[in-house]
């Protein structure tokens, strides 16, 4: 179907000396449209040569990650005060917890209002928030970052609610990689179980009622498990996950942690994480400069 | 206007007996838009068939920022855009879909593109952003209301952050950059949207326009006349051989 409104309009006829105004005006046009091409690669190069510099002195992020009940948050617990004694200093990054989205969050799931697209989105958002102001901030600091849930958490979710993984992927583009991940493999049955023993049952989106119609929450989240723990399991082939059998004692699964962290390799900036580093560079420096005018 | 084809929209409700119309209505500048768009839906709506308007902010996302004085806390361009696409989302779950599958015609000012222009301004890839807002569905048609871009470099752009997105936008990331530039960043999304006319993806709103959007909803009313004329005589030739 062709919409006439869409048609190109003729153009009308014009004076010799008319059109040359209007390629010149149209070049300058361009020349403003491309807003000095040349001076963002400039910019990008000199960051590109800090990410370069920074590579020794950087910190080390390791994300935790697994469904409820895998026994994520006590094993993070143990690593950072491990890395603590060992003389590291360490910072913690939490999920959904920036002060700029979480209570949109937080409200919209008290009133159940969220569809899985919504909820993506905001987690998204929140994810970049932490990223720009906690995460980024600490690793440049040389500091090590334990982050309990990354964004390995809402591919897993939001994929077991029926969305697809390539869109989600795009969400949380440029990626900032981790330089390494333990997934907390934990059977549904397990998860399930560990849950049902808490004081307080699932939530209603922890639970998945948004998407099985389940009115008990905790019938609602063992069907929802399932199909987290399946993403997660593709997701643990793709990023390439170090796996902890949850299932262990804590004991157990501590030790692994430790001896997959001495053998740790770092994932290089410049090769892994330049375009997100590029962009938050430029950023700092930009508020770095306002806060110093103000100052002044 | 954009080529889009019509998408067919879910079966109207019982009642309705007609097909909806998503139109997309693009601008950069809050009022002027909100004028535009309030004037389209009163001239397509009429009381068989109702109108309405899918504006920016349904879910309150943005009012709710700026009452946290969300400029202090320096959110990046892509934190913006990720924000206005979940509040599309609210918008296409709780507004747009319902209004198209009742029948309804629904203006969406603004949609997608004149936040992809602005994301683009801002450094961020087309790529990326045209995937980030796959989930929307396609309007019937896209059209812009009338700026220009030299007009904007020329003049400047004052504005306050409640107007619109691009304004509340600017705002917040004027406050985080000495250099921020919000004219330049607003013509280059205009440049966007003109370049969009350029390749028939989008119209200028004005009379031939509305007259085009008229004309469609004409054919379309005749078409469904004709259907049901066809399904009465075929009914009457059951009945007949029933009989």
């Amino acid at each position: 179907m062709v919409y006439h409104a869409c048609l190109p309009r003729p153009l009308p006829l014009m004076a010799k000396d008319k059109k040359k105004d209007k390629k010149k005006s149209k070049k300058k046009d361009e020349q403003q449209d491309s807003g000095g091409a040349a001076g963002a690669s400039k910019a990008k190069k000199r960051f590109l040569n800090l990410i370069g510099k920074q590579e020794e002195k950087r910190g080390f992020l390791v994300a935790f990650d697994g469904p409820d009940g895998s026994g994520k948050t006590t094993q993070r617990k143990l690593f950072a005060s491990w890395l603590e004694s060992e003389g590291y200093e360490v910072a913690a990054a939490k999920w959904s917890s920036s002060p700029l989205v979480k209570p949109l969050i937080k409200a919209r799931k008290k009133a159940h209002s969220l569809s899985p697209e919504e909820f993506a989105l905001l987690q998204a958002a929140d994810f970049r928030y932490n990223m720009d102001t906690q995460i980024l901030p600490a690793l440049w600091d040389g500091k090590m970052v334990v982050a309990d849930q990354y964004l390995f958490t809402s591919l897993a979710r939001d994929a077991a609610r029926g969305l697809k993984l390539n869109w989600l992927l795009n969400l949380y583009a440029p990626l900032l990689w981790p330089d390494m991940v333990f997934y907390f493999a934990v059977s549904p049955e397990t998860s399930g179980k560990r849950i049902a023993g808490k004081k307080k049952g699932p939530k209603y989106y922890d639970a998945g009622q948004d998407i099985t119609n389940i009115e008990d929450p905790l019938e609602s989240y063992k069907q929802f498990v399932s199909r987290i723990v399946q993403e997660y399991e593709a997701l643990s082939v793709i990023f390439q996950f170090v796996k902890v059998d949850a299932e262990k004692t804590i004991y157990e699964q501590h030790r692994q942690i430790r001896q997959a962290y001495e053998k740790r390799e770092r994932r290089p900036w410049a090769e892994w994480n330049s375009e997100v580093l590029a962009d938050w560079l430029e950023r700092r420096e930009h508020i770095a400069e306002v806060q110093e005018s103000a100052r002044g | 206007m954009a080529k889009a084809k019509r998408k067919k929209s879910a079966a109207p409700e019982a009642g309705m007996g007609r097909k909806g119309r998503l139109i997309a209505l693009e601008g950069t500048s809050g009022p002027p838009l909100e004028e535009a768009a309030l004037k389209l839906v009163r001239s397509l709506g009429s009381d068989k068939n109702p109108a309405g308007l899918s504006r920016f902010d349904a879910s309150n996302t943005f009012y709710d920022l700026r009452l946290r004085k969300v400029k202090t806390m320096n959110p990046s361009p892509r934190e913006l855009i990720l924000l206005y696409a979940s509040d599309l989302a609210f918008r296409v779950r709780w507004e747009i879909t319902p209004a198209v599958q009742a029948g309804m015609c629904v203006v969406a000012a603004p949609y997608v593109h004149s936040i992809i222009g602005f994301g683009e301004a801002l450094g961020m890839t087309r790529r990326w952003l045209t995937d980030l807002f796959s989930f929307a569905p396609e309007p019937e048609a896209v059209l812009r209301i009338k700026e220009k871009k030299k007009k904007i470099r020329k003049k400047g752009w004052r504005f306050k952050a409640a107007d619109g997105y691009l304004e509340f936008c600017c705002a917040s990331l004027a406050a985080g950059s000495k250099d921020f530039q919000p004219a330049e960043i607003r013509a280059a999304a205009v440049a966007y949207l003109q370049e969009l006319e350029k390749e028939e993806r989008c119209g200028k709103l004005g009379k031939r326009a509305l007259r085009d959007l008229h004309a469609e909803d004409e054919e379309e009313k005749k078409e469904d006349q004709a259907e049901a004329d066809s399904d009465d005589e075929g009914d009457e030739e059951e009945e007949d051989d029933e009989e």
